[in-house]
C-alpha cells in the first residue's frame, strides 16, 4: 500500500503539472480538492484520465468520484480494492 | 483611423528595454523568446496549465498595466497566428497514440486560439468585449484595426491589445516542409506584445494613423502599393525611420520618393513569427519615448510570400 501511495503522488504531480509540490509535501490523508492540494474540476477529469490509463479503472458511478478523489488515501484504496476483486 | 498607445510590455528573444544594447540574432536557427520571472504576475498554480504562449501573453498584458494604479480594461483584443500551438499538437498526439480514449483534458481546452484573451479576463474580471483575431501574417494589425474600430465607437474606454505566438520544434518542422527555398533559413522566433490603448492623446506615446493589409501581393505590386500610400497618405514626404520585417535585398528594392534618415531591420532582432509586427510597433514606442525628435515612424511587414501591411504610427507626445 505504501508504494502505490508514494507511486501515486508522482503521477498525480506529473499528470497535473504540480512542479512546485514535491511527493513528501503532500499528506495522503490530506484532500486533493478544496482546502488541501487546491485541485478543481479539470484536475478531476485529469485523475479520472490517470486512473484508467495507469491502472485501467473506469468509475462506473460518476457519485462515486467525490469519496473515490477524497485523498490519495482513497484513491489508493479504491486501487486496491479493485485489483483484489 | 486613430488610437492612442499608452503603454506596452513585450517578450521577445530581444531584451527591448535596452535600445543601445539590442543585438542582432546570429544563427540562422530557432529563437525562443527570453523569458520573465511569471511568479511576478501569475502564481505558481495558475501557471502549471499555461503553455508558453498562455503565459508569455497573459503576463504581458498583466505587465503593461500601471503597477501603482492598474487601469480598468474595458475590452481585450488579441491576435494570433497559430494560437496555442503547442497543446494543439499534445492533444492530436493523444488522439493518435491513445486511438482517441484516454484523452487528457488540459492540452484540449487550452488548445484554442483565444485561451489568452479569456485567460485576461479572467484574471482581471474584464467582462467587457473580447475578440481573438487568427489571420496569419496579418493577425496583429486586423486587432489593431478592429482595436481602433472599437475604439472610435466606445471613446471612454481603454482596451488591451495584443498578440501572442509561440515557437516549437513542430512549428520547425512544418516552416521548413512548408515555405519556398528563399524562406527556409529564416531567423525563426516568437514573442507576445501588449498595448494599453484608447481615444486619449493625453499621457499616450503614440498614434496609430493608419493601417493598411495586403494579400497575394508579388513584391513588384507591394512597391507600387507604398509608393501610393507615399504619395497619398503620408503627411510629410518621408517618415523619419521605416522599421521593415521583410528581406533586406527586397526592402531595397522599394523605391521611395526620398530615402528615410534611418530604416531597422527588426527581425533581425526578434526573428520571423506571424505577430512579429507587434513587435516593431513595440520597438517602435520606445523609440518615440527615447526620442522625442522623431515624429513618424512607417512599419512595413511581409509574413511568408505574399501578406504585406504596413503600420504607420505618429509622436503623440508633441
Amino acid at each position: 500500500m505504501e508504494d502505490l501511495i508514494e507511486k501515486l503522488k508522482l503521477q498525480i504531480i506529473d499528470q497535473l503539472n504540480l512542479a512546485e509540490v514535491k511527493p513528501e509535501d503532500i499528506d495522503p490523508g490530506q484532500p486533493l480538492f478544496g482546502d488541501g492540494l487546491g485541485l478543481d474540476s479539470i484536475d478531476a477529469l485529469e485523475l479520472i484520465v490517470l486512473l484508467e490509463k495507469e491502472y485501467g479503472l473506469k468509475l462506473d458511478k460518476p457519485s462515486d468520484g467525490k469519496q473515490i478523489f477524497h485523498s490519495i488515501n482513497s484513491m489508493a484504496e479504491f486501487i486496491r480494492s479493485q485489483k483484489t476483486s | 483611423m486613430k488610437l492612442f498607445l499608452h503603454r506596452s510590455s513585450c517578450i521577445s528573444p530581444a531584451n527591448t528595454d535596452l535600445l543601445n544594447e539590442l543585438k542582432r540574432l546570429e544563427s540562422k536557427d530557432s529563437h525562443y523568446a527570453i523569458e520573465p520571472d511569471y511568479s511576478e504576475y501569475l502564481s505558481p498554480g495558475m501557471t502549471r496549465r499555461m503553455s508558453r504562449v498562455i503565459k508569455m501573453g497573459v503576463y504581458s498584458a498583466l505587465a503593461c498595466r500601471d503597477k501603482n494604479q492598474p487601469e480598468t480594461i474595458d475590452a481585450i483584443i488579441t491576435a494570433t497566428g497559430f494560437g496555442c500551438f503547442d497543446d494543439s499538437v499534445k492533444f492530436l498526439t493523444q488522439i493518435i497514440k491513445n486511438d482517441e480514449n484516454l484523452l487528457s483534458p488540459t492540452p484540449f481546452i487550452q488548445s484554442t486560439h483565444n485561451t489568452v484573451g479569456a485567460q485576461i479576463a479572467l484574471l482581471i474580471q474584464c467582462q467587457g468585449y473580447n475578440n481573438t483575431h487568427v489571420h496569419g501574417g496579418l493577425s496583429f494589425e486586423n486587432a489593431l484595426i478592429d482595436a481602433a474600430i472599437y475604439s472610435t465607437e466606445n471613446p471612454s474606454q481603454t482596451l488591451l491589445l495584443g498578440a501572442s505566438d509561440e515557437l516549437t520544434d513542430t512549428f520547425t518542422d512544418l516552416w521548413k516542409n512548408t515555405q519556398p527555398n528563399k524562406n527556409k533559413d529564416m531567423n525563426l522566433g516568437e514573442g507576445a506584445v501588449f498595448f494599453i490603448c484608447n481615444q486619449n492623446k493625453t499621457g499616450s506615446v503614440c498614434e496609430v494613423s493608419n493601417v493598411k493589409t495586403f494579400i497575394n501581393l508579388e513584391p513588384e505590386e507591394f512597391s507600387n502599393a507604398l509608393r501610393e500610400y507615399f504619395a497619398n497618405s503620408l503627411n510629410v514626404s518621408t517618415p523619419d525611420i521605416i522599421l521593415f520585417g521583410l528581406p533586406k535585398k527586397e526592402y531595397e528594392s522599394l523605391t521611395f520618393e526620398s530615402m528615410p534618415a534611418e530604416s531597422i531591420s527588426y527581425k533581425e532582432y526578434c526573428g520571423e513569427y506571424y505577430t512579429a509586427s507587434g513587435f516593431a510597433v513595440h520597438l517602435s514606442l520606445n523609440l518615440l519615448k527615447a526620442r522625442p525628435d522623431v515624429k513618424q515612424i512607417l512599419v512595413i511587414n511581409k509574413y511568408g510570400s505574399h501578406q504585406y501591411s504596413i503600420i504607420h504610427l505618429k509622436n503623440a507626445q508633441n
